[in-house]
């Protein structure tokens, strides 16, 4: 028999110590009772959530497809109009003049080919020269040095 | 050789299938769970607080909890150690916000003490306690378990009272099974001197 034996047998009487028969029946009833409400606030709590999600999601999403559609437009003219010189641009690069790829030229005639030649600028004036000199050809003046002209005046 | 530990219990848990059934949201299997252990719980509670009404409530908050927490039991133990492991921690909670502050509401004793017979040894001819009223001693009874440590009076109830071995309570309370050894050993001690007049 060890020392603490005789104390052991007296606290052990303490089980006789015993709710009233009725208690497990009664308690989980009341525990039952408690578990259902506690689901039911759950849900409901589940449920208001689900519905605000749902109005903020109707709410915002025209929205952001409205903001998408607008950022890609951005992108898009930000793409259209970067400068040319980083290159990949939609103009042609010819190394001179620029002009828009898909540019129209017209062809240029004999004519205007012509006209060009007559200019005064071609012939190396800025003033009125070429009526001086058209007035030296038609007296039979020599043409200009380096230029001979085969039209006829 | 190689002894590999592992998490999960030497033996199969007997509440295993109401256990996943419960998980599975099946609120009878839990209501199953409840009836079986109320009473065992019941005990550790009231014993530790010896107050009918605050064990009710608690009982109530432990088995909430427990039904909250099911989804994270893994079976890592059994689920007996595991409820008892929350009954324990619940209750040594309540107590440190009760504080020193005790109000007896004791359950009565039932008829059986009077055929147990470390009462009749009590109460025999050469014990000069032999008329001694079971109301009394139940009284002091439980002012002494209420003079133990909160720590001491757990080991005295799981131990003494409930009859749980060591290495269960060892693992409910994640301590040693040296150091629930040396818990009792104080808490007998104790009570030794506080009941020294029911010793023969």
């Amino acid at each position: 028999m060890s020392d603490f034996e005789d104390i052991q047998n007296l606290i052990r009487l303490k089980r006789h110590e015993q709710p009233s028969p009725d208690f497990v029946d009664d308690f989980v009833h009341s525990f039952q009772q408690r578990q259902r409400a506690e689901l039911l606030n759950n849900s409901a709590r589940g449920l208001l959530w689900e519905r605000v999600t749902t109005y903020f999601d109707g709410l915002f999403a025209p929205k952001w497809a409205m903001a998408g559609a607008a950022a890609v437009a951005m992108l898009g003219t930000a793409i259209v109009l970067r400068p040319a010189s980083q290159g990949g641009s939609a103009f042609a690069n010819n190394g001179g003049t620029q002009v828009p790829a898909g540019t129209y030229i017209a062809p240029i005639s004999d004519e205007e080919v012509r006209q060009y030649l007559l200019s005064r600028h071609y012939q190396g004036g800025f003033g009125d020269e070429r009526e001086r000199r058209l007035v030296a050809h038609d007296q039979m003046a020599v043409s200009p040095v380096g230029f001979k002209l085969d039209v006829e005046y | 050789m190689v002894c590999i530990m592992s998490e999960r219990p030497l033996n199969p848990d007997p509440d295993q299938e109401l256990v996943e059934r419960s998980q599975n949201g099946d609120t009878r299997a839990f209501d199953d769970l409840v009836r079986k252990y109320t009473p065992k719980l019941y005990g550790l509670v009231y014993n530790m607080t010896s107050n009918r009404e605050d064990t009710a409530d608690l009982l109530q908050d432990i088995f909430a909890k427990a039904y909250r927490s099911l989804k994270r039991f893994q079976g890592k133990s059994t689920f007996y150690t595991w409820i008892y492991s929350i009954s324990v921690n619940m209750t040594l909670n309540f107590l440190k916000k009760r504080g020193r502050y005790t109000k007896l509401s004791l359950d009565d004793v039932d008829n059986g003490i009077q055929n147990d017979p470390d009462f009749i040894k009590l109460t025999s001819g050469g014990n000069p306690l032999k008329d001694v009223n079971i109301h009394e001693l139940q009284k002091r009874l439980n002012e002494a378990m209420m003079k133990l440590s909160e720590d001491h009076r757990t080991v005295v109830t799981l131990y003494d009272i409930q009859g749980l071995q060591h290495a269960d309570i060892s693992k409910i309370l994640g301590v040693s099974e040296g150091t629930v050894r040396s818990r009792l050993f104080y808490a007998h001690r104790q009570l030794q001197n506080y009941l020294e007049e029911f010793r023969k």
